[in-house]
Order: structure tokens, then C-alpha cells, then sequence
């Protein structure tokens, strides 16, 4: 999606490394801004742009996330290493940076717009009870592949999860949230364990492995981004992630003591004459364990009563979800799993389907595709405090 | 009549609506959960004359720290005690270096005359890895590793003026992966920002580690060349596994420091030799600075790992260090993993007290709503059947972590 005309990466690295305040509106005149489409992270807004120069024809969209960069201070040096990463690795899988620039008090990172936005959007939107398994299935092939990609450069992604898998209408699955990662070579020397805790674990604690909490003289190692990719198959299962609810402390002791986590369907969900779940309390039983009762989990695994995954796919999830890092399977192994690979008998299509109908960010952008001027400090200052004011037509 | 709560001696009825909740706090003290804001409190990782520094767990980021607990009262009998210790938490808080450590939060309790220092969690020290060894000492690569790390920190403590006066093995920290952290600046000085040069008067240090002129009793000498004569003696020590000057008290210690003499075990090569000499020369201002040790040979030189490295021993068998506070997170809890035979149980946050409070009084007013229709809890008929060991015992103590609750609820409340 429009990488053809990419900038040099390492002399735009430069310059934000210098960062040298770039001349009145930079690089970001080179871009009509149409809308503004998201929030990222604490104190960044998503905008929908088109490039300027572009002819008639090649219209591709691109979303650029906009960092206050005087609310974010401590978070500087971890976007910079995510574009770094973004644009020093390359994978069919992995989000690229096409753009990245600092515009007064902004960084600017301009990347391919993926049209249906995350997979936790789409739960969130479309899927509430969670995927179809053919849907799982190629999501989490892709994600794999971009995995065996980052283990093989020596990176622990160390936060893979729903909100960090991009879905494009075209069947492509993008991993992205590289700011987290780790890399296991240190020294030029590559680490048999590395003991890194995380920035912001709270923000993945659902996630994360029970290796990365323990910290403990062990460390971790890049078979922690399986049990977090267990995780996500439950989460895009299930749609919603196993201990979700759960405050921190209760939280360590059910993952680093308690029964994994599944994927629900009628053979894990007891019918319902057996399910005992009081309002605002932890559903007790060992199937749910990790799990509260949140406002909808009686329709929830009532839904997921009436359904039946394959085999396959909950010996997948158990193979990746098991406590002990050793027995989980590397992620070049679990690319020949059976779950995989049941996608390579299906044709992708197959799995767009159940996608088709779902509206995409990029849409209805065009008939809003009137001038957007670029924001004036003033106006950034109005934009960061609320961003549900903003104005785009004024 | 078989009384399974044992308190005959109270004259109570063996009903568990009847148990007096000062019992029962006693019975459970044993894995008591206990916080400090929102930190966790976990084992013990050592214990000083200030008081004692135990694991804690940061309920926000779930991330290990580590508090160092301080008694006034204590504080007061150590000379220069609190002076030195609000010199440390003034010194610690203005430095960032990844081989010193860091200094996240300090707390005070007025009510019980305690301070809490919360550190970085640092998994074990050179002193207790060089104990472990039946040599007590390093292979040499690893003493080099560590060295290394020692002058790098120092180098960044001397850049910001400050003096430490007390390095030694002890006073050398381990995090997870192998960095070393100087800690304790109870004894630093920090020179005064116009200061012409780095003359000290005071110094407090651990006597073996003192240099000739304080053992010589001078009136003032350069500060920097303590830190670089005591890393000295740290690197002859974890190299050779002996001190290069010692004494049977204190003033034959000082009498063999302050003529600076001392034999070279054969073992060590020249090149280390030379290097210990340099930093053990009596004369401070013939001692090696840090940018002479820093261009030593020694120092610059790759050691291959000819030997394996000795590595963090287990801790009250523990190979792996776990984190200690998970077994007072699960009391705190109730254990609800292992009752799942009770649907009732509850569990709490610490962060919303108040919202538990609400929720249990409204539990009670629907139990008291529902109290004829709904079937007595699972507690309640074991008790009153008296059915036998494994069942009782198990009720017994479900129930006695609900009234710990109850109890810490109380004083919760009482606090806020």
C-alpha cells in the first residue's frame, strides 16, 4: 500500500534524532489531513490523510498519529525507537512507517492506512462474542508470521494483543505496537533470558506472560509473545480477554497459580443449569477462572454455549497458554499446527467473507475530503485538550 | 462437644457469629498481608542496624521493589543516624546511572515513628555471591565484569560530586540481569558545587576499606582517592578472596593500613598487580585517579571466561528468586483458587476499600432480605453437624480469612 514512494529512512531518522525544529508546517504540507479517526495511547489523536501531490487516480488513504510530544516526555525515546523499528524492519506483516517528522511540538508518524482499524475494534463493533475460527485462524497465521519475522532479528514483541492487530479490507493482517519490544542481542552477544520489566506492563498485564510478572532470576525469553498470542486467541474467541477484570494483585496470583485460560464453546462453557455466577463477583468455577462477571457475561457464554470450535484450535490455545515457557512451541512450530494450517486448505476469501460487510475507516472520507488546514499552535493547544470539540470545517 | 474453633477458654459459643475478631486476627497473623500506600510488603531480603529491607510489589505495575524500613527510634541510638539517612534520601533522589541504584519513593509513618525507602528491587549483592564460593572469590572475567560496572558508577557519582566513602562488596547489588548496583550512600558526601578541590574531612566508612590517612588520622584529604583506594580493596578482595590488609581489632587493622604495606597473592598476574598497586598506593596523591584505572590494561583488556561464573545462590531454597509476596497476595485474596468448592467467597482490592465496604453492606442487607428462603452457607452446616477433620478445618479457615477481612475493613476505615 503506497511504500513505492517511501523517503530515504535513514535521513529522516536523523532528523528526528537531531530533533531539529523543521521549518513553519514541515513535511505535514505534503498531506491533506481529512479527519481526525482515533485516539492512540495517552495524549496522540489518528488523522486521516491523503497525499497531496498524488494524481487523481492513486488516492490511498494513510493514517498519521499525532504525539504532543510535551505530554508524552518520558514516552519520546520510546517512539522513537518504535519508528526506528518500524522502519528498519520489513515484513508483509508488520506495520510500516512510510513517514515520521516533527512539526512544533508534534511527532508525526505517517503509516498505510489499515481500514478496518484493529481487531479489538472489530470485536468491539461487529464481532462481540468473538471471531469465526476461520477469521482466528488467519488473523493469528499472520500475526505468526510477523512473530517468526521478529524473533528471527532478536525482538520480543512483548505485547501482542487484539488492539495491536491491524485488519485491512484487503485481508491483510498487520502486527504493530513495536514500542514495547526488546531485543534479545546484547553486546552482539544474543541472550539466552532477558529480565527487561516493561514500561507500561499495566497496560498488558492481561497479556503478559507469567515469565515477564514473575521477575525472577529466569528472566523471559521470545517464548513469552506465544503465551501472549494465546491470550489473543482467547481474546478474539471470546471477545474479551481472560482476566480482564481483574485487579493486578488478584490478577498475578490467577495467572501464575491458577488453570489457564480457554476459548469458550459448548464443550468448555457448562450448560446453563451449572453455571453459578453471581452479579460483580468472580465466577468461581475452574472454566472461567480469570474471568469476573461483567455486565454481559450471562449472554456472552450463552453464546458461546451454542457454538463448537475444533479441536485444533483449543489444543492451539493450550499449547501456547501453558505456564511453563519451555513446553510452548516456538513460533516457527506453530506455524505447521494444524489450526494454521487449515487456513491453506480454505482459500483466503474464505475468511474475508464473514468481513465484508463492515464499513471501513477510508469510506465516506472522500465526500469529506474538503480542505483540512493544518492546525496552528493554537489550535493543537484546543485539539490535545479535547479533541471531541475539534472543528475540522472551520 | 467438639469445639473446632479451641475457645473453650473465651467461654464463647462455638458459633462462628460468636468468634471475637481479635482471635481470629491472631490465628491468621502468619501470612498477613500488609501494605504500605500501594506497595505490598513481602519476605525479608536483609536486615542492618537501621532496621530492615524487605521485597515489596508495586500494586500498579506489578513491578519488584524493594523497601528499606526505618525506625526513628533506631535511627537515634546510630550516630549521625538521621542526619545520614536524610543525607542519602537528598543524595539518592537527584541521581539517575544505570549502576547506582535508584531511589523511587519515600514514605513516613508518624503514628509508628517509621520511614520506608522504596529502592529498585536489586535480587542479591557481591558480598553474598563471593559467600557462597568456597574460595570466596571471583573467576577473574566476572571480577572484571563487576569492576568495570564499580568504576563506571563511581565515575558518574564523582562527575556529580559526590563521594561516596563506603564501597565495599556489601555495599554492591545485583538486579536480575547481572547489573551491579553501588548502593548505601548513608556515608557519601556531596562537595559543595564552587568547591576548588574534593577535600574532605569526615569519613565513616567500614574500617578494612579506609584508606592510609584516615587510618593515619589526617586532618583533611582528597575524597575521590578514598573511593578509588576502598574499589581497590573491593577488586584484591573479589579477585584473591583476601583482604589486603587486616588486623585483629581495630587499631592493629589501622597500624597495617596506615604503613601501607601488604603481600600480592602469587596467583595474580602482573597486569592486576600493577593495577592494585596503583590504587593501593599509600600516598593519595600517587594513587591511581579514575581515569588512570579506567586506561589501565587490566581494566581495558578482554578476560576470556576460562572458568564458570558463580551464579545467585538459591534463597531459602528458591533457585529462581520468585517473587516472595505471592503468598500473602493469596491470603489477602482468600485463596479463592483452592475453595472452589465456595461460591460465596469474595475477594478485594486494595485500591477501592470503600467500594468493597458498600458491596458487602449491600450483600448484607439482601442476605437479611433473603435470609429465610436462602439454604445456610456451606460454613454454617459444617460447623453445626460437627463434621469431622479435613471439611471443618478447611470451613475454619475460609472463615477466618473472612474475618481478617472484616477486621481490615475496619481499620481501613478508620484510617481514612
Amino acid at each position: 500500500m503506497a511504500t513505492s514512494d517511501q523517503p530515504d529512512g535513514w535521513i529522516q531518522e536523523g532528523e528526528i534524532a537531531k530533533n531539529e525544529p523543521v521549518g513553519e508546517a514541515g513535511q505535514l504540507d505534503a498531506y491533506n489531513i481529512i479527519k481526525s479517526f482515533g485516539q492512540c495511547f495517552d495524549s496522540g489523536i489518528v488523522l486521516l490523510a491523503t497525499k497531496k501531490s498524488s494524481q487523481k487516480a492513486d488516492c490511498s488513504f494513510f493514517a498519521v498519529r499525532k504525539y504532543n510530544l510535551e505530554d508524552c516526555q518520558k514516552e519520546i525515546c520510546r517512539f522513537l525507537k518504535e519508528i526506528w523499528l518500524m522502519r528498519n524492519l520489513n515484513h508483509e506483516n508488520l506495520l510500516a512507517c512510510i513517514d515520521s517528522f516533527v512539526i512544533r511540538h508534534s511527532l508525526c508518524i505517517v503509516t498505510p492506512l489499515v481500514d478496518y482499524g484493529s481487531a479489538l475494534d472489530l470485536i468491539q463493533t461487529h464481532f462481540i462474542n468473538g471471531f469465526p475460527e476461520i477469521v482466528i485462524a488467519g488473523i493469528l497465521r499472520d500475526v505468526l508470521q510477523a512473530l517468526v519475522y521478529l524473533h528471527s532479528k532478536g525482538y520480543i514483541h512483548r505485547s501482542v494483543k487484539a488492539s495491536h492487530i491491524l485488519i485491512s479490507s484487503k485481508g491483510q493482517v498487520l502486527l504493530t505496537g513495536l514500542r514495547d519490544a526488546y531485543c534479545i542481542v546484547e553486546k552482539g552477544r544474543w541472550q539466552t533470558a532477558v529480565f527487561d520489566y516493561p514500561i507500561d506492563a499495566e497496560q498488558n498485564f492481561c497479556w503478559l506472560s507469567p515469565e515477564v510478572l514473575q521477575q525472577n532470576l529466569r528472566g523471559y525469553c521470545e517464548k513469552s509473545d506465544i503465551y501472549s498470542l494465546g491470550i489473543t486467541a482467547c481474546e478474539l474467541a471470546n471477545g474479551i480477554a481472560p482476566f480482564v477484570d481483574l485487579p493486578s494483585t488478584q490478577l498475578l496470583i490467577n495467572k501464575l497459580n491458577g488453570p489457564p485460560p480457554q476459548i469458550w464453546d459448548c464443550t468448555t462453557v457448562p450448560p446453563p443449569e451449572h453455571r453459578i455466577i453471581l452479579p460483580n463477583q468472580p465466577a468461581d468455577s475452574g472454566v472461567f477462572d480469570g474471568v469476573t462477571a461483567c455486565s454481559n457475561i450471562d449472554a456472552r457464554l450463552e453464546a458461546a454455549y451454542q457454538r463448537t470450535f475444533s479441536r485444533s484450535f483449543h489444543r492451539f490455545t493450550m499449547l501456547c497458554v501453558q505456564l511453563d515457557p519451555g513446553l510452548r512451541p516456538g513460533s516457527t512450530q506453530l506455524l505447521k499446527h494444524p489450526f494454521i494450517q487449515s487456513i491453506r486448505k480454505g482459500s483466503i476469501a474464505n475468511w474475508l467473507e464473514c468481513l465484508t460487510c463492515i464499513p471501513t475507516i477510508g469510506k465516506n472520507a472522500e465526500l469529506e475530503s474538503a480542505a483540512y488546514s493544518i492546525p496552528d499552535d493554537e489550535d493543537d493547544q484546543r485539539f490535545s485538550e479535547d479533541s471531541m470539540t475539534w472543528d475540522f470545517y472551520d | 462437644m467438639d469445639d473446632p474453633f479451641n475457645l473453650e477458654d473465651d467461654g464463647l459459643m462455638p458459633f462462628i457469629h460468636r468468634i471475637s475478631s481479635e482471635q481470629i486476627i491472631y490465628k491468621s497473623k502468619k501470612n498477613q498481608c500488609k501494605f504500605i500506600g500501594k506497595y505490598v510488603m513481602g519476605d525479608l531480603l536483609g536486615e542492618g542496624s537501621y532496621g530492615k529491607v524487605k521485597e515489596v510489589l508495586d500494586t500498579e505495575t506489578l513491578c519488584r521493589k524493594a523497601v528499606k524500613i526505618l525506625k526513628r527510634r533506631k535511627l537515634r541510638r546510630i550516630p549521625n543516624g538521621e542526619q545520614n539517612v536524610e543525607r542519602e534520601i537528598k543524595l539518592l533522589q537527584q541521581l539517575n546511572h544505570k549502576n547506582v541504584i535508584r531511589l523511587y519513593e519515600v514514605m513516613h509513618n508518624e503514628e509508628k515513628q517509621k520511614m520506608y525507602l522504596i529502592f529498585e528491587y536489586c535480587v542479591s549483592g557481591l558480598q553474598e555471591l563471593i559467600d557462597s564460593t568456597p574460595l570466596k572469590k571471583f573467576p577473574i572475567w566476572q571480577a572484571h565484569g563487576y569492576f568495570c560496572q564499580l568504576i563506571d558508577g563511581l565515575e558518574y557519582l564523582h562527575s556529580q560530586g559526590i563521594i561516596h566513602k563506603d564501597i565495599k562488596p556489601s555495599n554492591l547489588l545485583l538486579t536480575t540481569d547481572g547489573l551491579l548496583k553501588i548502593s548505601d550512600l548513608g556515608v557519601a558526601e556531596a562537595l559543595d558545587m564552587f568547591a576548588l578541590d574534593d577535600l574532605c574531612q569526615t569519613s565513616q566508612g567500614s574500617p578494612a576499606f579506609q584508606p592510609p590517612e584516615i587510618a593515619n588520622g589526617l586532618d583533611s584529604f582528597p575524597g575521590f582517592k578514598v573511593d578509588v583506594w576502598s574499589s581497590g580493596v573491593t577488586l584484591f578482595n573479589i579477585s584473591t578472596g583476601k583482604y589486603p590488609f587486616e588486623g585483629d581489632n581495630i587499631f592493629k587493622l589501622f597500624e597495617k593500613i596506615g604503613e601501607g604495606v601488604f603481600e600480592i597473592p602469587e596467583e595474580v598476574d602482573e597486569l592486576l598487580s600493577d593495577l592494585l598497586r596503583g590504587m593501593l598506593h599509600k600516598d593519595p596523591y600517587l594513587r591511581f585517579s579514575l581515569p588512570q584505572v579506567q586506561h589501565h590494561g587490566w581494566f581495558i583488556k578482554r578476560h576470556p571466561r576460562t572458568e564458570p561464573s558463580v551464579r545467585i545462590p538459591p534463597l531459602r531454597g528458591d533457585e529462581s528468586r520468585n517473587m516472595t509476596v505471592l503468598k500473602y497476595l493469596e491470603s489477602h485474596h482468600g485463596n479463592n483458587l483452592e475453595e472452589d468448592d465456595c461460591s460465596d467467597s469474595h475477594y478485594f482490592t486494595e485500591h477501592d476499600l470503600t467500594a468493597q465496604r458498600l458491596q458487602q453492606e449491600l450483600q448484607q442487607h439482601m442476605q437479611q432480605q433473603n435470609s429465610r428462603s436462602a439454604p445456610p452457607s456451606p460454613g454454617t452446616v459444617a460447623a453445626a453437624a460437627g463434621v469431622p477433620s479435613t471439611e471443618t478445618r478447611r470451613s475454619r479457615r475460609r472463615d477466618r480469612w473472612r474475618g481478617t477481612f472484616r477486621i481490615r475493613k475496619l481499620s481501613a476505615c478508620k484510617q481514612s
